[in-house]
């Protein structure tokens, strides 16, 4: 099914453009960050997750990585004299595991926390401005992520965009040759998107054991071209929040994990 | 008829082929020799043209000479050559002593697992060049999957205690070129030559191009077909870098991925999903993703890794090929926020 060359070559087709040469100084002043409310992590990353990235998430189930993706799609919303982004983000959900309900309480909560402060930010207005895409398969997954580009040219607001969760549809796939194509088809889609616009992109993913020299190791899922091509790697346990790629190289950012009870 | 012209015009250059008469150059037309390469290879020459063997093989050996373009030894040889320095003391006395100190028109390579902190050791790279040579020299970060992190620059400039104008000049001098295939990783270098030859003065003062990450790009072409494309691109990528390398004297370092395949073996559960299975040529049984062609086109590769998993900010620096010398050695680096050091 994704056995598709063409897709590819109409990636590389419209990447071909090179962008022009740029000092670190101006790229410096243009950076954009969503914050995390958890302040620890936001200090490592420099003000929260990076625009013009992509950052994973990952953590066993009831870490709270998508109650992360919720408070992010709400947090890019923050007014601008507030620092924040006013933009609006994409909520691409494969678990059918997206909760209005617990959204709408997050957004009061933000709602309380700019109270007097910013009118009009109201939490009927943020739950307006997340925009949800259910993809329960990988080949809507698939297809998602081949529109975005004309998704994001019609609605320039968006900031973030969200895929909860990836190793989920992923992990679909029967053939592991086909979730490897899958995989590197939607990370060159990703990379395209993310030259033709100024968005972040986080994704989650989850934990499994391996099996090395008959010991059983706990690994992020999804193999290690994917570690390579995702730019930030955020652990969430219970014991606090880990910043690194492998689980080998990860150090501890928070020490209680201040987000997710 | 341009080809003949250039066939005589190579002729009149050399000293023996001046002596060929106007009746000799009509001979060759009616033996249909029009180009140099048919001059050549041509059997029989002295026997048409009615002269000696010596002869021909004299004017063949000048026009040999004449078209291939060949430089003095004198040109190209530096009495005294300039090293850079790294910046990094432990670095610096590895290269030392391995003989392969930071020179202009270096090509090195770094290979390591992801997150080990190949890109941490370019920004530093960057930083420690811009810091020591930034009025004269610039360095260009060729970034092909968006981890150029310029606030990271900024942070390990100001763990240096410069002030904010020595800050800014030195972030002025590093230049960002995001490349998002492999394509555009070549166009971008192919505009560096074409800018450089030109006399275009703009860019004339980047002396040292980084790429991070060479393999990103490159992981996509997965098909019959993309691989085979793969590395055209790769042999045309090889090219523009030696060019550049000895024309303008610049220096690289790219970034590698390197993939633990040590354990691979008994990797044998369901979700295996990633590289073990494919059957590319470019699966690293010696942790190299780009195949066995790209192994020589470094003159120096190194592998960044970590040495001992209790002690999380140590990382090992251990030479694996050196063209110019031992290939022997390592150094222990610490990573901080500072950058490598």
């Amino acid at each position: 099914m994704f056995k598709n060359i063409k897709m590819l070559e109409y990636c590389h087709k419209h990447c071909q453009d090179i962008k022009a040469m740029e000092t670190s100084d101006s790229l410096f002043n243009l950076r954009q960050n969503i914050k995390t409310d958890v302040q620890e992590l936001d200090e490592y990353l420099g003000g929260g997750i990076a625009i013009g990235r992509v950052t994973e998430f990952v953590g066993l189930s009831g870490t709270g990585k998508t109650q992360m993706c919720l408070q992010l799609s709400l947090n890019v919303q923050i007014p601008k004299q507030f620092s924040g982004l006013e933009g609006k983000a994409l909520y691409i959900d494969t678990r059918g595991d997206f909760n209005p309900a617990r959204l709408q309480e997050l957004a009061i909560d933000l709602e309380k926390r700019f109270l007097h402060k910013a009118l009009g930010f109201k939490s009927s207005t943020m739950m307006q401005n997340v925009y949800y895409q259910n993809c329960p398969s990988s080949a809507e997954l698939f297809a998602c992520i081949v529109n975005l580009n004309r998704y994001l040219n019609s609605n320039p607001s968006i900031k973030l965009i969200l895929v909860d969760s990836l190793a989920f549809s992923i992990r679909m796939l029967e053939n592991v040759r086909d979730r490897t194509n899958l995989l590197m088809e939607l990370h060159a889609l990703i990379h395209q998107v993310l030259c033709h616009h100024n968005v972040a992109v986080v994704l989650t993913n989850e934990l499994g054991f391996y099996r090395s020299r008959r010991k059983w190791k706990l690994r992020s899922t999804l193999g290690e071209k994917h570690t390579h091509l995702i730019n930030e790697r955020i652990w969430l346990t219970e014991n606090g929040n880990y910043v690194g790629k492998t689980l080998k190289f990860r150090k501890l950012v928070t020490s209680i994990n201040a987000n997710c009870g | 008829m341009a080809a003949k012209e250039d066939l005589k015009s190579l002729l009149a250059q050399t000293r023996t082929g001046k002596q060929l008469s106007e009746y000799h150059l009509k001979l060759l037309k009616k033996q249909k020799i029009n180009t140099l390469h048919e001059f050549l290879d041509a059997q029989n020459l002295h026997k048409f043209l009615a002269l000696s063997i010596d002869q021909v093989e004299q004017i063949k050996r000048e026009l040999l000479l004449v078209s291939v373009k060949s430089i003095k030894f004198s040109n190209l040889y530096q009495k005294q050559p300039f090293s850079y320095s790294t910046g990094i003391e432990e670095f610096d006395k590895l290269l030392e002593a391995i003989g392969q100190p930071f020179r202009p028109g270096r090509i090195w390579e770094l290979y390591g697992e992801s997150g080990v902190g190949k890109t941490q050791l370019l920004h530093t790279l960057a930083v420690n060049f811009v810091c020591k040579y930034r009025d004269c020299r610039q360095v260009l970060f060729l970034d092909t999957k968006r981890d150029f992190d310029s606030r990271r620059i900024h942070q390990m400039l100001q763990d240096r205690h410069l002030d904010t104008d020595a800050i800014k000049s030195c972030m002025r001098a590093i230049n960002v070129i995001i490349c998002a295939s492999a394509e555009s990783l070549i166009k971008a270098l192919n505009n560096m030559i074409e800018q450089l030859s030109s006399g275009d003065d703009s860019i004339a003062q980047i002396k040292l191009v980084l790429i991070d990450s060479l393999a990103a790009s490159f992981i996509f072409f997965r098909s019959a077909h993309e691989r085979n494309m793969g590395r055209r691109w790769l042999n045309q990528l090889a090219m523009l870098m030696r060019t550049l390398a000895a024309q303008h004297g610049i220096a690289f370092v790219i970034g590698n991925l390197s993939m633990t395949s040590e354990d691979g073996a008994v990797d044998d559960d369901d979700d295996n999903e990633d590289y073990l299975t494919q059957c590319s040529p470019e699966a690293p049984e010696d942790g190299n993703l780009l195949g066995d062609y790209w192994d020589s086109v470094c003159t120096l590769s190194m592998a960044f890794e970590l040495p001992d998993e209790s002690n999380n900010d140590l990382r090992l620096l251990r030479i694996l090929n050196n063209s110019f010398g031992i290939s022997e050695g390592s150094c222990l680096l610490r990573i901080t926020d500072a950058g490598v050091i």
